[in-house]
């Protein structure tokens, strides 16, 4: 009696913490959604909401109303309450009847509406769960789809990421509340109805892998969702964005107008090409990468923690310029500059600053002009580099187009611009340049209409359109092919509409791709092939200038500080937006969403090999006698279950080994025997351990006769075993 | 010796020391140097140092404050003036600058304040008195700036600024004949003098107000003529606004367009891009519509809210008003394509159930900001404004909408009677009678107030049922007015049909059923003309024709490709967009 009071005492307190877990997973989901409209939506009404839905799904629980009536009475629960504070507001008016108080009306259904469906949601699954102890596994499930949801819409492809801090708290919370859930309702069952206990074993690791699994899927479709809508150019990193170290052409691409940093120049306002990466080494199927060979290109691409000064190749025409760089939303690390950057200064950082980092550049830019450029005769270039730069995978239609577009140029410089015009001036922007039959873009855009090779059409929608990765990519293949070297450039242009007071505020849609073409003593010189031309029937949004709002709070900022030069040799604590913990969580966070494939399948195999043979490697740690035997004979009894050979609830071991010597003529009974005797017996001897061993190799040589390799392994893999 | 060392060594330092510092003017001549060449970092670092140097100096944080506001930087301009204030707060130049960054950044309460001081200290200054009336019309209070203007006329005599604020007061205040009074006496003024090229934009403003006072006491053509009159003097963006406005209540598509493009063309404001997205709404092309007033609703600089008779609240309620709108109509349209298969349904279902949520959202917005105009016009006392945006805000609750409804009718109609043709038909519109809208309808000026017919037919069409011999009067109707209002409002126009051999009817049939179409076979009669089809739809094996049964002329014809992949729908479609001319 006492015995099932406890059992019952036991169960009904599980259920209280089932049912309070349940609904902190709900009141975080729903904080969750409430964070996207909390100009809208009251807290306070919220929370009364969620707790009023919870209490109502309690006492409809404790009714004997079946549950299509509960469900009805749920929704139905709402209206009515509506109608009862509709009728008091009634009240309150005719004694006092002010606007205000009419207004009353208004400001209750602003929030009652919208917290309708989470109602809905809340009351059913705490009432589901209540009634039927399965759905409370569906319910863990849901718990994800809604957070997926949640998550999807409230970032909505923005490169403004939550705090990292924040986001792995909140997702580490969400995961470790599911998994107690789940616990719990596995202990439940085990008091209740004596459940296989294993089956908690299994379901925890399997449920972390999922929920991990899920979130990377959907960390990896963001991540290609940011750079469609990037414009093909930039990618999320560690902790916030950087352009992508390759250049390949998308069918399809989206621009946004998110802040990604401040840049600041002194002198009158003009377009500026700021640098990100080169990207020079060509690869006919991956496109234009970032090399890592230091022996071929010594560009500095991170921002150093103390004040350093590059390597000056010493290039002719070349004037000083310093420019600073206030970065919002951007990968910290990232050093940009005008071309070519000859020192770099970290400036300190404020406490409570909107930036994430600042620097400052010095880099000395060509003044060379068009006269000065055109005596360059050829390329004086190393060998080995010359391949390098003016490699183009051997295209000859390439190479034909190039040839024919600089037909009677004979001059270096001549021909580099005549292809610069060739495609600003035969070819459309577009961010949809459309997908290529064959699959090759860069042949769609470039001879989809090429008057040149005679392909031309009348219909001037057939005209090559893309946007600048097109251009650029074109372009630099085409110069390569005539032998001139030449890389592609990404980073950010910069409109001279765009400054205020000298400084110039960078969005995302500013993100560029143009031409370096090498000119002997005068180095690499930028060039911009691509059109401004707006393909006919689509339309570019022209930036109508800075958003001031912004911008003045920023500059407000910027002009409150003193800038002036880090010397701690440290990152700005900005940059670092979490502890060590967070930062550890973020980078294996990263290496998974790069290595998953081989990550996963790696984990999956640790925890089945330690599911599985944890008992023979505590046999060979353990030191008594006693140990190991009972370390061996659980090994047994654990390879059986692989094939779902196992115990029946009433059955005793020594039934149990008669019974499977009959029906599958392995032999455990003498195991059986020693293992007994090594439980009961008050001393085990060296003997006794030594008989064991041989017995287990016994049974070991039966297992592997009678059982079928096929089912042996499949049964290893498999974390329930195989039915044989 | 040592004395006379430390004496040379303390005369070596202070002269280093001093030799850094620069004069006043020095300062002066080196910022003004940086200015020249744009290194404003230079500008400003100059600047802020010389104020360190001599912190009783308000000129340099003035210079800042300045530099500042030239760049549109109010609130960073804002904090210098406020700094050069506390050195010197009897400048009346200072207090000026402080006034117009609030003015630019909305913050009307502060800018009446300053306006008030800077008055305190020179009474006389009448540029600030004509600042100030305008402040009180922005904010609503209207009494509070007629007075101060009367005293100001009586104490300096006419002046034309004073005049066209005063008139301004009186428009608020629904007071006719004195706001055209002063109105025309400032333009009057102004086409005197011709001293000045500003006296013509001066003008056109006037003008271009009084077209507005004509407008909202029903003076239709007055309002037109003061319109081309606003344009003759000078053309400028509102005039093409105020003229495109006169046109869409006429219906006239055509014209208003021209003319809400041609402002487009000169407009810095967003006004004539939500002006665009009203046209386009009304007559059905809602992703134009959408385009537009998305495109508002994103633009987050609003310093152009200062020289309008309206602030950032009446803005942001019109915004969300239209996208409510067009959220709606997009809903109803997604749910009224038609569609061959389940899938396609359920994604045009959920498409609609997005666009509602959208259209919801929008609405909840508008009716806060409503909420807050009434609110503010409560406590400055005007009431007819308040009553009508209460009314406004309480649509969803007809005892309250009509308690309000009643209040505002009582004041608008003692003041213009024709007005009560508008009230009917909101009370029509909230208590769903189609009685009262009918006698709306029927008052209704057939040629100027078109909208309002329209709007009036609407309203009956989702009163009445559908099927019955009114609703399809009411929408043949309609459809002479503006046959862009169906789809966006879940109606579908009856039609006549006939299928010529060869033709797959049932399926097309059905696809034009989805897509509301009220379908009668063809009767082969003559139609009368009060018959309830008055249009027919002939569909041959290549062609169809839409023919208008009342004058028997075809008004679309078109060919169609008979082996398309998906013929059937994308007819049916093609139908659509011909029939609604919302293409």
């Amino acid at each position: 009696m006492l015995k099932q009071y406890n059992r019952i005492k036991t169960v009904f307190s599980l259920n209280s913490l089932i049912f309070i877990i349940r609904n902190i997973i709900l009141f975080y989901l729903v904080i969750n959604a409430y964070n996207q409209f909390k100009n809208d939506l009251n807290l306070i009404f919220i929370c009364t909401a969620f707790a009023a839905a919870v209490l109502m799904s309690f006492i409809i629980y404790r009714t004997n109303l079946k549950n299509i009536f509960s469900i009805i009475l749920l929704i139905i629960i709402p209206f009515l309450i509506r109608i009862v504070i509709f009728l008091f507001i009634n009240i309150i008016i005719r004694f006092h009847d002010i606007p205000e108080n009419n207004l009353l009306f208004l400001h209750f259904d602003n929030n009652f509406y919208p917290m309708l469906v989470p109602w809905i949601i809340i009351s059913v699954f705490n009432l589901s769960a209540l009634r039927f102890n399965k759905f409370i596994r569906l319910e863990i499930i849901l718990n994800v789809v809604f957070l997926i949801t949640i998550f999807i819409t409230e970032i909505n492809y923005n490169i403004k990421l939550m705090h990292p801090t924040v986001f792995a708290v909140s997702i580490s919370f969400f995961i470790l509340t599911e998994i107690s859930l789940l616990y719990l309702l596995n202990k439940k069952e085990l008091k209740s109805k004596h459940t296989d206990y294993r089956q908690l074993l299994i379901c925890v690791p399997v449920l972390t892998i999922v929920l991990i699994l899920i979130f990377l899927f959907v960390s990896s479709e963001y991540n290609k969702g940011i750079t469609k809508k990037s414009g093909g150019l930039i990618s999320p990193t560690l902790f916030r964005f950087d352009f992508t170290s390759y250049l390949t052409l998308q069918s399809e691409i989206e621009q946004s107008d998110d802040l990604v940093m401040l840049y600041r120049k002194n002198g009158h306002a003009e377009k500026m090409l700021l640098r990100r990466f080169v990207l020079s080494d060509y690869r006919e199927k991956e496109g234009f990468i970032l090399t890592s060979d230091k022996n071929i290109e010594n560009i500095p691409f991170s921002v150093p923690g103390v004040s350093t000064e590059f390597e000056d190749p010493g290039y002719k025409k070349r004037k000083a310029i310093n420019q600073e760089y206030f970065i919002v939303n951007f990968d910290p690390n990232s050093l940009l500059g005008l071309n070519y950057p000859v020192k770099s200064v970290p400036i300190k950082n404020w406490d409570s600053s909107s930036f994430i980092r600042i620097f400052s550049v010095d880099s000395k830019i060509s003044t060379a002009l068009g006269k000065d450029l055109k005596n360059v005769i050829s390329s004086d270039i190393k060998d080995h580099l010359y391949d390098f730069y003016t490699d183009y995978g051997n295209d000859s239609k390439i190479m034909e187009l190039a040839v024919q577009i600089t037909e009677n140029r004979t001059n270096y410089y001549d021909k580099v611009t005549a292809i610069r015009d060739y495609l600003k001036n035969n070819y459309y922007y577009s961010l949809k340049p459309g997908i290529a039959e064959d699959g090759n873009l860069l042949y769609h855009f470039l001879f989809r209409n090429n008057h040149l090779t005679g392909n031309v059409s009348d219909n001037s929608n057939m005209k090559g359109k893309g946007y600048c990765s097109y251009f650029a990519y074109a372009m630099t293949l085409m110069a390569r092919s005539l032998g001139i070297p030449a890389r592609v450039a990404v980073g950010f242009l910069v409109y001279p509409d765009s400054s205020v007071l000298n400084f110039y505020e960078i969005r995302e849609y500013q993100a560029h791709a143009w031409v370096e073409v090498y000119f002997n003593e005068y180095g690499w010189i930028e060039f911009d092939p691509t059109s401004g031309t707006v393909a006919p029937g689509e339309e570019y949004q022209i930036p109508s200038g800075p958003d001031m709002e912004e911008l003045t709070g920023l500059i407000e900022e910027i002009l409150n500080n003193e800038l002036i030069e880090d010397k701690s040799g440290q990152l700005n604590k900005n940059i670092n937006n979490g502890s060590d913990a967070v930062i550890f969580i973020l980078n294996s966070l990263k290496y998974f969403t790069e290595y998953w494939y081989l990550i996963l399948p790696a984990i999956y195999l640790i925890l089945i090999f330690l599911i599985k043979y944890h008992n023979l490697l505590l046999y060979k740690i353990s030191g008594s006698s006693y140990r190991k035997i009972k370390h061996l004979f659980f090994h047994s009894e654990r390879m059986l279950k692989n094939c779902n050979i196992k115990r029946n609830r009433q059955e005793s071991l020594v039934e149990f080994s008669i019974r499977i010597k009959k029906a599958r003529s392995i032999n455990l009974k003498d195991f059986t025997d020693i293992y007994l005797k090594s439980v009961f017996a008050e001393s085990i001897s060296e003997n006794d351990l030594q008989k064991a061993l041989e017995l287990y190799k016994k049974f070991k040589f039966d297992y592997k006769k009678n059982i079928p390799a096929i089912y042996r392994i499949a049964g290893f893999f498999n974390p329930l075993g195989v039915f044989i | 010796m040592k004395i006379k060392g430390s004496v040379i060594l303390l005369l070596l330092i202070s002269f280093n020391i001093f030799s850094q510092v620069l004069t006043e003017s020095g300062y002066s001549q080196k910022i003004e140097e940086a200015i020249k060449k744009e290194n404003y970092e230079t500008a400003i670092n100059l600047l802020k140092e010389a104020e360190s140097f001599y912190p009783d100096n308000a000129d340099f944080n003035l210079r800042l404050g300045n530099l500042f506001f030239m760049k549109s930087m109010y609130s960073i301009a804002l904090d210098e003036y406020l700094k050069a204030e506390l050195k010197n707060p009897e400048n009346t130049n200072t207090l000026d600058k402080i006034q117009l960054c609030y003015n630019y950044l909305n913050d009307y309460e502060n800018c009446i304040l300053y306006l008030k001081k800077i008055l305190e200290i020179n009474p006389d200054a009448v540029y600030s008195i004509d600042d100030l009336s305008w402040m009180y019309y922005k904010t609503y209070k209207f009494e509070q700036g007629i007075d101060l203007l009367l005293d100001a006329i009586e104490k300096y005599g006419f002046r034309r600024n004073l005049s066209m604020k005063l008139a301004t007061l009186y428009f608020g205040m629904y007071q006719y004949d004195l706001s055209k009074q002063y109105y025309l006496e400032a333009i009057i003024d102004a086409l005197v003098d011709t001293a000045s090229d500003y006296n013509s934009e001066f003008a056109a403003i006037g003008y271009y107000n009084l077209s507005l006072l004509e407008k909202r006491f029903y003076k239709y053509d007055l309002a037109l003529e003061y319109t081309n009159e606003a344009l003759n003097q000078l053309e400028r963006a509102t005039g093409h606004l105020s003229k495109g406005n006169l046109y869409q209540s006429r219906m006239n598509f055509h014209y208003a367009l021209e003319e809400y493009q041609n402002a487009y063309l000169m407009d810095e404001t967003p006004l004539s891009k939500i002006n665009l997205a009203g046209l386009f709404l009304d007559f059905g092309f809602l992703n134009l519509a959408k385009e537009y007033a998305e495109e508002v609703y994103t633009e987050t600089d609003h310093s152009w809210i200062h020289s309008f008779g309206m602030d950032k609240t009446e803005h942001y309620q019109e915004i969300h008003e239209l996208l409510r709108d067009i959220y709606s109509g997009m809903s109803n349209r997604a749910f009224l394509y038609p569609v061959t298969n389940i899938f396609e349904k359920l994604s045009n279902l959920s498409e609609s159930v997005y666009y509602n949520t959208l259209s919801y959202y929008h609405k909840q917005k508008y009716k806060l900001y409503t909420m807050t105009i009434a609110l503010a016009n409560i406590r400055e006392g005007n009431f007819l404004d308040a009553y009508w945006q209460l009314y406004l805000v309480n649509r969803d609750y007809p005892d309250t909408a009509l308690k309000y409804l009643d209040k505002a009718r009582e004041i608008k109609t003692e003041l213009i009677p024709h007005s009560d043709s508008f009230y009917t038909l909101e009370e029509g519109k909230v208590t769903n009678n189609p009685e009262l809208i009918l006698e709306a309808l029927n008052n209704f000026d057939p040629y100027w107030e078109k909208e309002a017919v329209a709007d009036s037919l609407v309203t009956l069409a989702g009163i009445y049922k559908k099927g019955t011999e009114k609703y399809r009067n009411v929408l043949n109707r309609l459809y002479r007015i503006n046959p862009g209002a169906f789809i966006q409002n879940g109606f579908g126009l009856p039609l006549e049909i006939r299928f010529d051999n060869s033709v797959p009817e049932l399926e097309i049939a059905d696809l034009l059923m989805q897509a509301g179409f009220e379908l009668r076979p063809e009767t082969g009669k003559i139609q009368a003309l009060n018959d309830e089809y008055q249009f027919k739809l002939i569909i041959s094996e290549s062609s169809y024709k839409i023919v208008d049964l009342t004058t028997m002329r075809a008004i679309k014809q078109r060919y169609f490709d008979k082996h398309e992949e998906n013929k059937n729908l994308k007819l049916v479609m093609s139908i659509i967009e011909d029939i609604y001319y919302i293409s």
